[in-house]
């Protein structure tokens, strides 16, 4: 899987995203977004998500960033020549700015996925009814994710499916 | 809190061609140009939602 989308040039994807949080006071709450990402390899990205709280897109043209918030009719700006890869890990690490699936961006997605994994285990074959693709789910570990020292990183908990058909 | 939060991500209508004007930014008309740590609530989870330190 790594492979092919790493042979991609260029690529277009709509999602759909949860996530669940737990509040001080135990309650479980789910938030739910959709978007879009499009990338062109080595520098070039947009990535919006929609949700019930806020609509806003990220732009990268290989020179300029742009966090724009639909929402707030406002936007942020910043230059940050580089790759994709090297934008992906600023926005995480300084600015605490997560691209929706970034992991599945990188270059490599096989190498940052599998940074830091200590066991990994064969689950079982899933068949997705939406898309009619029989995958492989597998199941891995990380120390921070074990531990809970820090917070989990989403690899923690990686399924891989089979090469999408194009 | 220890396994929080969880996130899925579904992805669907997969292409691998993108238009070439994709990657250029137009502000919309009476957009405002803010520093960068200045956006406010901009993620998917409301702020206040979760304590300090829970975030992903």
């Amino acid at each position: 899987m790594s492979d092919y989308v790493s042979s991609q040039k260029t690529l277009s994807v709509t999602y759909d995203s949860d996530i669940e949080v737990i509040t001080p006071t135990l309650q479980k709450i789910q938030f739910t977004s959709s978007g879009r990402v499009q990338l062109s390899r080595p520098d070039k990205l947009r990535a919006a998500r929609t949700g019930g709280y806020s609509d806003v897109e990220i732009v990268f043209d290989g020179k300029t960033l742009t966090v724009n918030n639909k929402d707030g009719n406002a936007f942020a700006q910043m230059e940050s020549s580089g790759s994709v890869d090297q934008l992906i890990d600023t926005l995480r690490d300084k600015h605490g700015i997560a691209a929706p699936g970034a992991d599945l961006l990188f270059s490599q997605p096989f190498d940052v996925m599998m940074a830091d994994v200590i066991e990994m285990a064969h689950v079982g074959q899933v068949l997705s009814t939406a898309s009619s693709v029989s995958t492989w789910h597998f199941e891995t570990r990380t120390p921070t994710g074990r531990s809970g020292s820090r917070p989990a990183l989403d690899r923690s908990r990686a399924s891989m499916s089979s090469p999408p058909r194009p | 809190v220890t396994g929080a939060p969880q996130y899925t991500l579904r992805i669907k209508d997969w292409r691998t061609e993108v238009p070439a004007d994709a990657f250029a930014f137009n502000p919309s008309q009476g957009a405002k140009k803010v520093a960068l740590g200045d956006h406010m609530d901009i993620d998917e989870v409301p702020q206040g939602t979760v304590a300090a330190g829970g975030k992903k």
